[in-house]
């Protein structure tokens, strides 16, 4: 099968943006951290996923410990950085390992969630969607692309509302709230896979995250971020790479192979 | 932007104590690094030398020659320095560089003081080398390529005998016209090896190419398996920022970028229409990210036909001198010259054809197998190597090492 392993690249564009974003990006990368369970404590989703990593095991026990979650492995896979479209399994724990968890604030949760990735034939990812508090249309939207389309991020913005289409351009204006071009990079507000880029629920979900982001980000960071998401961002894949261009830096992360070149000019004339 | 000296020479402190940096050398580049003030141009000079010199490399200056004076000149002989002019070719091919290319009174002016630097130059004994570009005005035709390998000739005979010849890349639509195809790059790069050859030249990429073929390091970094964010060359600018290779300054990157190298080598090795397959990977590995088809770094170079082309002309003439080299691109590539060395046969010859090393000393009238066959282990006489596969035959045994070979005439 071709495919990249999942990685991130990235680079700014001048040091004096690298010297500006990098305390903003570590305060957003901590918040939405904190965030993704801050959203199960606050009952706006019943559980989350988060992976063990070997060399920090001991003190990510502890983090989840001390916010009363509860951890209960699925799988031992290849550790990565970014987002994997596949589980790299494997079965030796060694210090490249990543253990990929259910984490709930009761066992029961935890243990539904787990369940739900250890289906005879696999995840049911329409169980798994709802438990994370996604949109039902959300998660209709991105099964009728996934898995034979392994990062849906084009056909998405595609299939959008207002999104103009010609051949393998897409040229959208979309919510900032909801632009998850550049999540791989650690800028995004809830960051999943939007069905569409102007979704009203998909909206109401974002913004119980934005309340939970709230309480850990600081209002400066919190405002660039929401700035930077509605700025002009160029999106597109080649070759397996998706390559993404802000005024501020751009990055490379895995996608899939496609025939063509794909492309997403967000929020661009 | 302003120039700090002191942040320069932090940045070029931290960057040679990095792993990837043993042994590198450093050179002075611009755009035109004699534009600066003579003192702070000697500082730099200076500073450069303190790494090289102990490191044995020479610091080199890579300039337009506008400025090369004798004070300056003074100052290249003072620091042991190699000079790398730009220039390409006679003063009537030599018409896209200058101050003003489109006025021809000013680039005829600018291609005498050209000339008149590389003399003094060489006057003063200065290693020089030529920085040419091939392009239509210098290469488009024979003609042309005949002239300019005469005014390389001429240079020859001044003591320039190297440099760099390299393809015009086009990042912009009105230079579009200059650059060479790939068909007439192959056939000027053809002329160029042969040129080279029989001159006893030293101009790259041509002896690149081989080196690169007998597994000595690729070279230059285009052939390395170069990241688009994090580039081989390391650039420190001005202001003592330390960047990328300068060829990413026009796509607008100005910093080096972190996270995981070898998206695109990973990327290319997977799909048909790149580089999947192809025979020439190891020396290649896809070309420069910046000379990437349809300016997308995701790409292949747009120069794969003629890096293909050359390659397979190289290897060519190296298999038909060798008929049993190793190349980097052979499996279980170990010394490219193994086949022809004495450590491997008791007479040595250029094809490899080789009389396998005889144990002399063994009479053993007996015979343990038939002539040229294995003998099994347990009827090898005790004073050979039982982990040598060894074959029989008539007055001795002959270990048979060389099987790995591919083509290896054993007589």
């Amino acid at each position: 099968m071709k495919e990249i392993f999942p990685f991130v690249n990235m680079t700014w564009n001048t040091r004096k943006l690298k010297d500006k974003w990098v305390p903003i990006l570590q305060d957003i990368n901590h918040g939405d951290l904190e965030t993704q369970f801050e959203m199960i404590k606050r009952g706006y989703r019943q559980a989350n996923s988060y992976g063990f990593t070997t060399p920090r095991f001991d003190e990510e026990m502890i983090w989840l410990s001390e916010r009363g979650l509860i951890a209960l492995p699925i799988h031992r896979t290849q550790l990565h950085k970014g987002y994997d479209h596949r589980f790299y399994m494997k079965n030796k724990i060694d210090m490249e390992t990543y253990v990929y968890s259910a984490v709930s604030d009761t066992y029961d949760s935890a243990k539904q969630f787990k369940d739900h990735h250890l289906l005879p034939d696999g995840t049911d990812h329409k169980e798994v969607g709802a438990m994370l508090g996604y949109p039902d249309c959300c998660v209709e939207k991105f099964l009728g692309h996934w898995p034979t389309k392994a990062d849906p991020t084009w056909d998405l913005a595609a299939g959008s509302d207002g999104a103009e289409v010609a051949e393998n351009t897409v040229h959208i204006t979309g919510n900032k709230k909801l632009n998850n071009l550049a999540r791989a990079f650690g800028f995004k507000v809830c960051g999943y896979y939007v069905g569409d880029y102007n979704c009203p629920e998909a909206i109401k979900f974002a913004d119980k995250w934005i309340e939970c982001m709230e309480s850990y980000v600081d209002s400066e960071s919190m405002e660039m971020l929401l700035e930077l998401l509605d700025s002009p961002m160029t999106w597109s894949m080649k070759n397996g790479i998706i390559e993404v261009r802000t005024e501020a830096f751009r990055g490379a992360t895995n996608g899939y192979f496609t025939d063509e070149k794909k492309v997403i000019y967000w929020n661009q004339p | 932007m302003e120039a700090d000296f002191s942040k320069v020479e932090e940045s070029l402190n931290y960057l040679m104590n990095q792993p990837f940096t043993s042994g590198a050398g450093i050179g002075l580049h611009g755009g035109e690094p004699t534009l600066v003030p003579h003192t702070t141009l000697e500082k730099y000079i200076k500073l450069a030398e303190s790494y090289n010199k102990p490191n044995g490399n020479t610091t080199t200056i890579v300039t337009n020659g506008s400025r090369i004076t004798p004070k300056l000149v003074k100052l290249f002989k003072k620091y042991n320095m190699s000079v790398a002019v730009s220039a390409d070719g006679p003063p009537h091919l030599n018409i896209l560089r200058g101050p003003d290319p489109s006025d021809e009174e000013i680039t005829r002016v600018y291609n005498k003081s050209l000339m008149n630097a590389i003399k003094l130059l060489r006057k003063n004994k200065i290693p020089t080398s030529i920085m040419c570009v091939l392009h239509t005005e210098n290469c488009g035709n024979d003609e042309k390529l005949m002239e300019l390998t005469d005014w390389l000739d001429t240079l020859a005979a001044m003591g320039v005998t190297g440099g760099r010849l390299n393809q015009l890349e086009s990042n912009f639509p009105w230079t579009d016209k200059y650059e060479l195809s790939n068909e007439r790059l192959i056939e000027v790069y053809s002329y160029l090896f042969e040129w080279n050859n029989s001159n006893k030249l030293r101009y790259l990429p041509m002896r690149e190419w081989v080196d690169n073929l007998l597994g000595y390091g690729n070279s230059p970094c285009i052939y390395g398996e170069c990241d688009w964010y994090q580039t081989n060359t390391t650039s420190i600018l001005p202001d003592g920022t330390i960047t990328n290779c300068d060829r990413t300054f026009g796509e607008g990157l100005h910093c080096i970028g972190e996270g995981a190298k070898g998206s695109r080598q990973s990327a290319l090795l997977q799909t048909e229409e790149e580089c999947e397959g192809c025979k020439y990977w190891t020396v290649c590995y896809g070309g420069c990210p910046s000379e990437a088809r349809d300016g997308d770094w995701r790409n292949k170079t747009k120069f794969c036909e003629m890096t293909y082309g050359m390659y397979e002309f190289i290897e060519n003439k190296l298999r038909g001198l060798f008929p049993n080299i190793k190349l980097k691109i052979d499996e279980n590539y170990s010394d490219p010259f193994i086949a022809m060395s004495y450590a491997y046969n008791t007479r040595c010859s250029s094809w490899g054809n080789y009389k396998p090393r005889v144990n002399n000393q063994t009479s053993n009238t007996s015979s343990p197998a038939g002539i040229g066959e294995l003998v099994p282990k347990d009827q090898l006489p005790s004073d050979l190597d039982p982990n040598l596969p060894w074959r029989y035959a008539p007055g001795g045994y002959h270990a048979d090492q060389h099987t790995d070979i591919p083509g290896g005439d054993q007589q």
